[in-house]
């Protein structure tokens, strides 16, 4: 457990890091995600997504990863749509997203504080309303859905499918980012 | 330059994992320890759990009812519900109602034999955590309450009271 949690800790102080060396700190660069002048988030979060995507895949097909014991968090389809309007709204007003902000707090930034503090009280509101939000919560479960069992393709092909949509979208990003 | 390296070899394992992977297998449904252990108590009818570890490791301990025979030769009835034990990823059965057990036999010991819950823990986990108890008993588990911080040291009075079975 101790163990754990110290590798945790230096995998959370790596991630923050590496946010702030991005630049992902900053409200302002990140609100210019929503106006398309600056569309760094898009590019670190798919950059992340394809790494980790070739990474587990790669690894699985040399046997150093068994994918069975990899978790895949259950989808709720509606309250994990009203989860994300929700959590958008927030990040388009503060500027910043949970991790964000935490780099933001962490940088001295009086906005990333202002934010955590904004976000530990949802969570203390959430967990205390959660006894008539219960039933919502657990509604149209679908249970732990992947691309490939969803369309009946193979992973290979997922996996090739969605680096070249994002080898396109980085792309198209750069020009939108030069016509900004 | 260093992106147009990174962009490159994104394609080049992109494009080769569209020919190393082999044809679609839907992945097989999975069932927790608990819920396994609920279908032995109440008797379900056509239950098979079927045990694909090693026959060294079926004799160490295997889930109570387990079978030790290999998915090439059983033979399984379309009313049968079957469990497969110690199956790893690749690990399929073509058939409507078979289930991999999460966590395999260690998760059977983990969860059935030596489930705990915090002495400071909610009324609906207590609730909750009374019929795991139930249960638990039923194989011969001990189930127990942890003070915060403590450490969960497991049961393995159960596990070898209940060895061989």
């Amino acid at each position: 457990m101790t163990t754990s949690l110290a590798v945790a800790i230096m995998i959370g102080i790596a991630f923050g890091w590496t946010l702030e060396r991005a630049g992902l700190g900053s409200a302002p660069k990140l609100a210019g995600q929503f106006y398309l002048t600056d569309l760094t988030v898009f590019k670190v979060m798919f950059s992340a997504i394809v790494t980790a995507m070739l990474g587990a895949f790669w690894l699985a097909r040399l046997g150093v990863l068994d994918l069975s014991q990899v978790y895949v968090p259950e989808t709720y389809l509606l309250p994990q749509l009203a989860g994300g309007v929700l959590f958008g709204a927030g990040f388009v007003i503060a500027g910043l997203c949970p991790g964000t902000s935490c780099v933001a707090a962490a940088a001295g930034r009086g906005d990333g504080a202002l934010v955590m503090l904004g976000m530990f009280g949802g969570v203390l509101a959430t967990g205390l309303a959660f006894a008539p939000l219960r039933d919502f919560y657990e509604s149209t479960a679908r249970g732990s859905l992947t691309l490939p069992d969803l369309l009946h393709v193979p992973y290979g092909a997922i996996v090739c499918a969605v680096v070249a949509m994002a080898l396109i979208a980085f792309q198209i990003a750069e020009r939108v980012e030069k016509r900004a | 330059m260093i992106r147009r390296v990174l962009a490159a070899l994104a394609a080049l394992l992109g494009g080769l994992a569209l020919f190393v992977s082999g044809p679609h297998q839907r992945a097989m449904k999975t069932i927790s320890p608990l819920e396994l252990a609920e279908w032995i108590h109440d008797r379900k009818p056509g239950l098979r759990i079927i045990d694909l570890r090693t026959e060294a490791e079926f004799d160490e301990y295997h889930v109570p009812r387990a079978e030790h025979v290999s998915i090439e030769s059983a033979h399984f009835k379309a009313s049968e519900t079957i469990v497969l034990v110690g199956a790893n990823a690749s690990t399929t059965l073509d058939e409507p109602s078979a289930y991999l057990l999460r966590g395999g036999v260690q998760g059977w010991i983990d969860d059935v034999l030596n489930p705990t819950i915090a002495a400071d823990a909610p009324p609906d986990a207590r609730a909750t955590f009374k019929r795991v108890s139930e249960v638990s008993r039923y194989f011969g588990g001990i189930p127990r309450i942890v003070d915060k911080g403590q450490p969960v040291k497991a049961n393995t009075a159960a596990t070898v009271r209940r060895r061989g079975c």
